[in-house]
């Protein structure tokens, strides 16, 4: 069980360590204006979603800006955030700490909008964040790691990729499973995450 | 004659200047190998062209794991990262490559 007063330590350290910054994405300006677009653009048939779906169902990492829903549980946002945090330091160091894959910034950005391969490695190794995470906090009795089916699925909905996209993300996801299932943590916003939520008393 | 070779090269300075992926013809996708101890993966674009992809750090940089063809989650044997006592010989046939 973990509370708002859990989470709000536990965010200001990680985003602290990576660079980032929390945005209430509710009350944010730009959130709001993006919301309004995409109202508009489904009142005209596309299918996107509402103003009220965009604002309280997900979260975006543009550059060092995490915005999330305040009114999510602390516990999603506590995982949510690790998944986050890693897009944050991909996007000012790049995919990998040494110099191997994708440069941070121009690079980041670019290849995540415009290269559907960049947008499932970039997520894939966010959601090995959340993962690493989650194999080194949780306690007996709650499965340790996701599926492959559950590592990817998310990927399904509103990224935008082909058949050889998904499938390039299941075989990413079946080679970082197998490797936290190790006890092989690599992210630097996993790494980082575990360390605070130790130091901090945090158990899921 | 000046205008395609104009053509050409601000052609060829956009593709070196915006960032791409590495494309590769070596590989057959979802199969993995390691190099320099760090394991890789081979995907399909979208113009079926294929590429490399890093998986990881270089594994030993983590603790005690090295990069080798090891059984993953879904049963099949893939290069990854994993400690040295999970590592299993495959035979020259597949040559590791899965
Ligand atoms: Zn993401």
């Amino acid at each position: 069980m973990i509370t708002e007063q859990q989470f709000q330590a536990f965010q200001r350290q990680l985003l602290g360590r990576v660079g980032g910054r929390l945005i209430n994405r509710e009350s944010s300006y730009e959130m709001g204006l993006i919301a309004r677009l995409f109202d508009f653009l489904h009142e005209l048939g596309m299918p996107l979603p509402t103003r009220e779906e965009f604002l309280n169902g997900f979260a975006t990492t543009l550059g060092p800006m995490v915005y999330m829903p305040s009114s999510w549980d602390p516990e999603t946002k506590l995982l949510t955030l690790v998944h986050e945090a890693e897009h944050v330091r991909q996007w000012a160091t790049g995919e990998f700490e040494d110099e191997e894959g994708i440069a941070g910034h121009f690079d980041m950005a670019f290849l995540y909008l415009t290269n559907g391969q960049a947008r499932v490695r970039l997520e894939e190794r966010a959601a090995r964040a959340a993962g690493e995470f989650q194999h080194a906090m949780v306690s007996s009795g709650r499965p340790r790691l996701p599926s492959i089916e559950e590592a990817t699925r998310f990927l399904e909905a509103s990224y935008a990729l082909g058949p050889d996209d998904l499938q390039f993300a299941k075989d990413l996801a079946t080679h970082w499973l197998t490797e936290v299932g190790y006890g092989l943590y690599d992210t630097t916003a996993g790494i980082e995450a575990i360390a605070i939520a130790k130091q901090q008393g945090i158990s899921l | 004659m000046i205008r395609p070779l104009a053509l050409a090269l601000f052609a060829a300075l956009s593709y070196a200047s915006c960032p791409h992926l590495e494309e590769a013809t070596d590989c057959v996708p979802g199969s993995s190998k390691c190099e320099g101890g760090r394991p890789m993966l081979c995907s399909t674009g979208p113009r079926q062209e294929r590429r490399w992809t890093p998986t990881s750090s270089v594994c030993a940089s983590r603790g005690s794991f090295v990069c080798c063809p090891n059984v993953a989650v879904d049963g099949v044997v893939r290069s990854t990262c994993a400690p040295e006592s999970a590592c299993v010989v495959v035979s020259s046939a597949d040559g590791g490559s899965q």
